[in-house]
């Protein structure tokens, strides 16, 4: 390891743009055309500008015959415009997908054993090294290792196209952008056919471009109902292979809602650090128990709580997220007996939430009477019954407790049971270990009666940090989705440490070889970078926080399902 | 209640870093501060306010989570006017943890180098106190130990090399040197010989009651056996366990671990001893039935008299004797071991004595002239000299055809005569195929008979004319023919109560006047080659001297040499006994092997076997000869066997000095005296060690020592009545 | 997950069972006119290479050698096992060399600080999730001062305002050394709140001197007397987590090299007796 110089210019937005092949002709040639050209550049004040933000947020990506662009269930937070040519948009037909050795996935790049050994003593003594002096890689921006230049590319394209169901694209649309802002995995396989220029826009761009621009957004709208939401129905096995007219049915009458007590993720954070019963009242209210069902209810992204009156209160039995369904058990049993069935619990938004309502009499009349509902519903509707009984399993003031501060959204949740901790510090050592002597995170936080909810990343499956990073530093790792952060492209701005509702994440003062302080070359102050736990992405073993605890304290637990919860919290 | 101490946002509350090494000096005071000391422990507080230089004037460079930018600003010289506190970094727990485990482990390492590279380490690293009687030699491990004199890595290389190690006993060995040959092999016996006593025990045992235990370790443990340099010492004298220790001290299961034929205890599994202590005859055959059933009740009535040792006279009834009247007979040995006869003196004589010195007994014939066919001799044209015309006196039975063992040895330097002997008995065996024509193979007997004859009155020649030198010569000259030293002594034995026997000489002569009164004539004529018709010479049947007095006498009219035994163990008698016993290898020619002689006492006729043989027994000895038993059984007090018993403490302890309790009288005893009609037919019951010559008790049976011998009461342990060390 | 109950029975049988067949063989060997201890001695110097082996794995935390807890798993009952057959070892008496008791005695350190050490981990840490806010080992020094900082203030604070120096003198005289540092260590190691009790009642005995604002004051002490107190309860507790360390780790490897140089000695000295 070279040492890093120690005087440095500090980062900025755009120190690392996107591209540096964005030639101010190239730029003039993307706002030439629709819908870019449509957009009043006068809202565009202050330094972004809307050339600013397609010179730097954006890039200049050519395809060959069948390269990959985006593809199914990767987190990938950029969109994509064409320029030229055509690409196709592989729609899952009759439950057929490419298969994933044909999409390539990438492996995660794990260290090698040795390089693993090597670690007990290539690691630095000094905490927290960085060598900032080589400016980031391009193309790596927002992820480690494997970076979108690596292409992979299908291989005879016609007879795929025979083989499977894909709309074409052509120059002019835009995709990409409903994953990327809606922070929702990738919902389709995107291919080039034949030759084709795209621009790729990082959502931090393209959230500028929204926020500013009222035509893109309605734009946004209907291609959500056009896209998007086909995308979202067909995942959800009860509308998966519904006839081509009927799906029209339902794009056309599905409602897109968004549920949400706040607009900046700050507020966010003040309300999940202030959770408490009285709160869930104010929560947005999405259906009410008792109600008859107006429709099935998606949730794309957010998070919602199920809750049923108890008393003169409500009682969390559970909590819906991105791709879970409200609603169906009520109207499939209303359909049966033949008389309507009023909803057995409350659906609350918890913050920010993207729902898709589809009709009661579509459901009946697709899903039921059709008898295409030969599957049942991707997550089988909650049994409030064994809600009821898991909830009291794992101790219903710990459900209230982990919706309330919504640790429901961590799908590794450092939860330490001080009953047998040892206070040994193994943990965090074994942490340090893994992330060149860095520990990851504190051996503190909230505690609830025996179990801490120590300050790690839990790795939300609705991850905030994400929403403010100006420089995509921060995203979800290609392979595992992850939220890691890249040194490479952090510009310590604290805006993820200040979004993150759980304190997982960390400014810190780096320093270089020797163990100065890297300096801003004005000013002179430390650059802080953001740090957090990224669940050992790189290392051979799991977390290695689990792995070293000696007394079975530590436990990375996946919030979203209650059984992982129960078998935790009830030993 | 107050506010909660603690705060989790990143600006509030400090990154603890545990896995750093030092921790700020001021932690304790609870002022740490931010930066904290770097890896090495230096502090590095001056570092959190680093002011630069900005056009012309410095500015201050302190973050705000370092405190932030001062009033004051940093000082003209550049420097921070803030005064900086630097402290002495300390150890964090874990640090000063690994300290502590560095020291103790280099204090371990170094105590040990120390006590085993010095010579005082001795005392550290001897694993415990030794016994007294080794206590002299605990100064020095060397003279145990030879690994004592090599160095540590030497004895990494022991750890590493797994070929067996047993020199160490070799230490042990040169001051416990009676162990016999081969002492670290199992038992001091070689590993073949145990191997066969082993499958022998293997046999013995009831298979049943071998506990299950010992059947696995069979299978677990080595064979000592299989050891090439046989088994350390140390295997089962464990030293360094204290002054107190027993050394000697084993468990039965040390025994057992290598006996395939194992058992619980003596009690329970012990084989039953077959016929112990009786597995042979005794030695003296003394027949304590008879003894004491008819002899001693009818005592007063045979000799009248004659007093019984006193002890006998109160033997209580036949059946079981009192302990005295043992006692008159046996007496413990000065080990306490044995319990010797008290010797014939005290305990036979009385009766006995007389006995063997009877006056009206012709005496026993130890040189005789043959009478055999003495037509052949005194045919006409026999060429013999003189010779008596010999009659059978005094009722002695005749000495037919054969030649005395006494003579046989005195003319066994003779080669003429062993020629003579030869062709008869070649001739004995034609005439019995009996193909040939008798005439001519008469003239070759007589032939041959004539060259015995003038062999033996060449004999008679010597002995009486040529001085005593020359017979102690004659003598020498037989040496050869003897093997052992015990011949030797036998020699001299003989030599002096024959040739310097004043009784002997005297007989020799009158014997000669009488029956070759021109001897030397003959001789010379001989030698001339022209010898002597013959010329009978008749022997008045009295002109035996009638004087009882013990010794040599000639008793002419028969043609012997009579000898009268002076008493119990006679020297003569016992040597010409055991000379006899020898003749069969003495005399190895074929035509002794061919001679066809049960006893070669027969002989020296019923009277000696009868007189000596009767108690004391014959054993044949592995090379043929007799060796005839004058004494009892006599164990070397250095020697060791595996079984030991000894009587003196089992006398004082038995109830009322019983020993009839274990030595209790066979009544069904199939032996008769009266059965033997001949003396070969005793001789050859005689002559077998096993033979039913007991002596009239029946065998101890392990019932007998269960009584006392258990674990409860006086212990039963192997070694009680065992010895592992087994050496001649 | 298994339960942690249904683990510990399945572990103590497993044990059990060893235990069962190590005295067994001992039982069988020990009928040999060879030695068991050359067995039993090699036996448990493996065992004991491999209970110290825990302390190199700890170090390795990044490669794949099984998870740490199950790690301590076979540490805890494979030292009880090593227990075991070190008596077998020793066959049942104490050795009376000066050396060989020497490792006697390290062993014996090892093992009990180790039985000792266990306890502690098992029954500390409910104790310190029942009482007090839990905070970090290192931070405690700094929440104890922010404390004195408090209560200093408000004792100052009552100068000025009350110009009367009771709380002030009472401070100096029963509290100063209270809150300097942490105290009463054995007390909360064995859960005593007799300290905590006796300043409270001093307090409440003071209290009759008093004014109103001062009682005011009085009350706010009182809360960071208990603070302090239950700092302290974590202070003690957290302390002894970590301190028995101190002995079962650094004689662990007096133990190993001592028993090297053992069992090289025995090797050298046995004299053909193997």
């Amino acid at each position: 390891m070279s040492q890093g110089r120690s005087i440095i210019p500090r980062p900025k937005r755009w120190d690392v743009p996107f591209s540096d092949e964005m030639t101010d002709d190239v730029v003039e040639r993307i706002l030439s055309v629709a819908p870019f050209n449509k957009i009043d550049r006068k809202k565009f004040r202050g330094p972004i500008t809307l050339e600013g933000i397609i010179q730097n947020d954006a890039r200049l990506v050519s395809c060959q015959e069948g390269d990959i662009i985006i593809r199914e269930g990767d987190w990938g937070n950029s969109a994509f415009f064409i320029l030229s040519g055509t690409v196709r948009v592989e729609l899952m037909a009759s439950g057929k997908f490419l298969p994933p050795e044909k999409l390539g996935r990438p492996v995660t790049k794990r260290k090698s054993f040795f390089r693993a050994i090597a670690q007990l003593w290539s690691n630095r003594k000094e905490p927290e090294f960085r060598d900032l002096s080589q400016p980031a890689l391009s193309g790596e921006v927002g992820s480690r290792g494997s970076g979108d230049r690596t292409r992979i590319y299908l291989q005879d394209i016609p007879r795929l196209l025979d083989k499977y169901k894909t709309v074409a694209l052509e120059a002019g649309e835009l995709f990409g952008e409903i994953a990327a802002l809606g922070r929702m995995p990738r919902t389709a396989t995107v291919f080039a056919e034949g030759e084709a220029t795209l621009v790729e826009f990082r959502w931090q761009g393209l959230r500028e471009i929204f926020r500013k621009d009222a035509s893109m957004r309605t734009h946004i709208e209907t291609k959500f109902r056009n896209n998007a939401l086909e995308g979202i129905l067909r995942n959800e096995p009860s509308f998966a292979n519904t006839a081509e007219e009927d799906m029209q049915q339902l794009l056309d009458q599905a409602e897109f809602n968004t549920f949400a007590t706040y607009d900046l993720s700050k507020q966010y954070r003040d309300l999940a650090r202030g959770g408490t019963e009285g709160q869930l009242t104010e929560e947005p209210l999405v259906a009410e128990e008792g109600d008859h069902p107006n429709g099935v209810t998606l949730i794309c992204s957010g998070l919602a709580r199920l809750s049923q009156r108890y008393h003169n209160g409500h009682r969390t039995l559970g909590y819906l997220l991105p791709g879970q369904m409200y609603g169906f058990s009520e109207i499939e049993e209303g359909w049966k007996t033949k008389k309507p069935v009023p909803l057995s619990m409350s659906l609350r938004a918890i913050g920010y939430l993207t729902t898709v309502t589809v009709p009661t009499q579509l459901v009946e009349r697709l899903v039921l009477e059709k008898g295409v509902a030969g599957k049942s519903p991707q997550t089988p509707p909650l049994d409030v019954a064994a809600a009821a009984k898991t909830v009291t399993k794992i101790g219903s003031d710990i459900i209230e407790f982990a919706v309330d501060n919504s640790l429901v959204q961590g799908t590794a949740t450092m939860i330490i049971d001080l009953d047998r901790c040892t206070r040994c510090d193994d943990c965090v050592r074994a942490c340090s270990n893994a992330h060149d002597n860095n520990p990851r995170f504190l051996r503190h936080g909230p505690i609830h009666g025996q179990y801490m909810i120590a300050n790690a990343c839990m790795h939300c499956a609705d991850p905030v940090c994400m929403i403010e990073c100006p420089t995509g530093a921060i995203s979800r790792d290609l392979a595992g989705g992850q939220v890691v952060i890249s040194d490479q492209t952090c510009v310590g701005c604290t805006r993820c440490a200040d979004n993150c509702p759980y304190d997982a994440i960390r400014m810190v003062e780096v320093r270089d070889g020797v163990g100065n302080l890297i300096r801003d070359e004005n000013g002179r102050l430390p650059i802080q970078q953001a740090t957090k736990c990224d669940l050992c992405v790189e290392q051979r073993i799991g977390p290695a926080c689990q792995n070293a605890c000696p007394h079975d304290a530590l436990y990375r637990v996946n919030m979203t399902d209650l059984n992982s919860l129960g078998s935790v919290f009830n030993r | 209640m107050i506010d909660p101490l603690q705060e989790f946002d990143f600006r509030e509350s400090n990154y603890e870093r545990p896995n750093q090494e030092w921790e700020c000096g001021w932690t304790a005071q609870g002022e740490s501060c931010h930066i904290g000391p770097d890896c090495s422990g230096t502090c590095q507080a001056h570092r959190e306010c680093v002011p630069y230089k900005d056009g012309d004037r410095y500015k201050c460079a302190r973050p705000k989570n370092f405190g932030g930018r001062c009033d004051l600003g940093p000082r003209p010289d550049g420097n921070c006017s803030q005064r900086v506190v630097e402290c002495q970094p300390v150890r964090t727990l874990r640090n000063r943890r690994k300290l502590f485990t560095f020291t103790v482990a280099v204090l371990a390492l170094g105590s040990c180098l120390i006590m085993f590279g010095g010579s005082w380490g001795n005392s550290f690293s001897s694993p415990g106190e030794l016994t007294l009687q080794h206590r002299p030699k605990s100064k020095e491990c060397a003279s145990c130990h030879t690994a004592a004199n090599g160095t540590f890595a030497q004895w990494v290389g022991a750890v590493m090399d797994s070929k067996p190690k047993s020199h160490d006993s070799q230490q042990c060995l040169k001051c416990h040197d009676k162990l016999g040959s081969q002492p670290l092999m199992a038992h001091g016996m070689d590993a073949e010989h145990l191997k066969s006593m082993r499958q022998k025990m293997r046999d013995a045992s009831e298979p049943g009651k071998q506990p299950f235990v010992y059947a696995l370790l069979d299978k677990a443990a080595r064979n000592p056996l299989d050891e090439k340099n046989g088994l350390a010492c140390a295997l089962c004298h464990q030293e360094h366990r204290g002054q107190k220790f027993d050394l000697t001290q084993m468990s039965n299961v040390q025994c057992q671990s290598c006996h395939s034929a194992k058992f619980h205890s003596f009690s329970d599994g012990h084989p039953e001893f077959d016929g112990f202590p009786y597995q042979r005859r005794s030695r003296l055959y003394f027949d304590h039935v008879t003894h004491f059933q008819v002899h001693f009740k009818s005592f007063e009535r045979v000799k009248p008299g004659a007093i019984l040792p006193r002890g006998l006279r109160d033997y209580g009834d036949g059946a079981n004797p009192s302990a005295q009247s043992c006692r008159s007979c046996h007496q413990p040995d000065s080990s306490g071991r044995m319990m010797p006869i008290r010797g014939f003196e005290h305990s036979c004589a009385a009766c006995h004595g007389a006995e063997i010195e009877e006056d009206d007994l012709p005496g026993v014939q130890l040189l005789a002239l043959p009478m055999q066919d003495s037509k052949l001799l005194t045919a006409d044209g026999a060429t013999i000299g003189q010779w008596p015309t010999l009659t059978a006196a005094n009722g002695a039975k005749s000495n037919e055809n054969s030649v005395l063992p006494l003579m046989e040895i005195l003319l066994s330097a003779d080669r003429d005569y062993l020629k003579a002997r030869k062709d008869l008995i070649e001739l004995r065996k034609r005439r019995q195929n009996g193909s040939e024509n008798p005439d001519d193979l008469n003239a070759q007997q007589a032939d041959a008979l004539q060259r015995k004859v003038w062999s033996i009155k060449r004999l008679i020649h010597r002995l009486g004319t040529s001085n005593e030198l020359a017979n102690e010569k004659r003598l020498n000259y037989l040496k050869p023919i003897f093997k052992s030293d015990g011949d030797a002594a036998l020699l001299q034995t003989l030599s002096a109560s024959l040739f310097r026997d004043p009784t002997f000489v005297n007989a020799l002569k009158t014997a000669q006047t009488s029956w070759f009164s021109n001897l030397d004539q003959e001789i010379g004529l001989l030698q001339e080659g022209n010898p002597p018709k013959h010329e009978p010479i008749v022997v008045p049947p009295d002109a035996t001297p009638n004087d009882s007095s013990s010794g040599w006498y000639a008793s002419l009219p028969d043609g012997a040499l009579r000898y009268r035994v002076t008493g119990h163990s006679d020297r003569l008698v016992r040597a010409i006994l055991d000379l006899a016993g020898r003749v069969p290898h003495l005399l190895d020619t074929a035509a002794a092997k061919s001679a066809a002689r049960p006893s070669p006492f027969g002989e020296l006729g019923p009277t000696a076997s009868f007189r000596c043989l009767g108690c004391h027994t014959v054993d044949k000895q592995d090379d043929g000869r007799l060796e005839i038993n004058w004494v009892g059984r006599h164990v070397s007090p250095d020697s060791q066997s595996f079984t030991k018993f000894s009587h003196a403490p089992h006398l004082t302890l038995l109830s009322k000095n019983n020993c009839s309790k274990c030595h209790s009288q066979q009544k069904d005893i199939n032996f008769a005296r009266a059965e033997f009609v001949n003396y070969r037919e005793m001789f050859a019951a005689n002559t077998d060690p096993h033979s039913a010559l007991t002596s009239g008790f029946a065998p101890i049976s392990k019932k007998t020592c269960t009584e006392c011998h258990t674990s409860q009461r006086v212990g039963d342990s192997c070694l009680k009545c065992h010895n592992y060390h087994v050496f001649k | 997950m298994r339960s942690l109950a249904a683990r510990r029975w399945c572990s103590l049988g497993v044990f059990a069972l060893l235990a069962a067949v190590i005295l067994a063989l001992y039982a069988i060997l020990s009928f040999s006119i060879h030695p068991t201890s050359f067995a039993s001695g090699w036996t448990l110097w493996g065992l004991i290479l491999a209970l110290a082996a825990y302390n190199v794995r700890k170090r390795l935390t990044f490669l794949p050698l099984g998870s740490s807890s199950r790690w301590l798993q076979v540490h805890i009952y494979g030292g009880l096992l090593s227990f075991v057959l070190f008596i077998v070892h020793a066959e049942f008496r104490v050795p009376n060399g000066p050396f060989e008791l020497s490792l006697t005695l390290l062993y014996f350190i090892v093992f009990f600080s180790g039985l000792g050490g266990l306890a502690i981990s098992r029954a500390i840490p409910a104790r310190l999730t029942t009482r007090g806010e839990e905070v970090l080992f290192e931070r405690i020094p700094k929440f104890t001062k922010r404390i004195r900082d408090d209560v200093e203030n408000i004792v100052l604070g009552c100068i000025s305002e009350t110009q009367t120096t009771a709380i002030p003198e009472f401070y100096v005289e029963h509290l100063k050394h209270f809150f300097d540092g942490p105290k009463h260590f054995w007390q909360h190691l064995f859960q005593s709140s007799r300290p905590r009790n006796d300043l409270l009642a001093e307090i409440r005995s003071h209290e009759r001197f008093l004014n109103k604002n001062e009682r005011a004051a009085v009350q706010r002490i009182v809360d960071l007397i208990c603070a302090k107190d239950d700092l302290d309860h974590q202070y003690a507790l957290q302390w002894t987590l970590k301190v028995w360390l101190f002995a079962h780790i650094p004689f662990t490897y007096a133990l190993v090299i001592f028993s090297v140089f053992h069992l090289v000695l025995v090797h050298a000295f046995a004299g053909g007796a193997e």
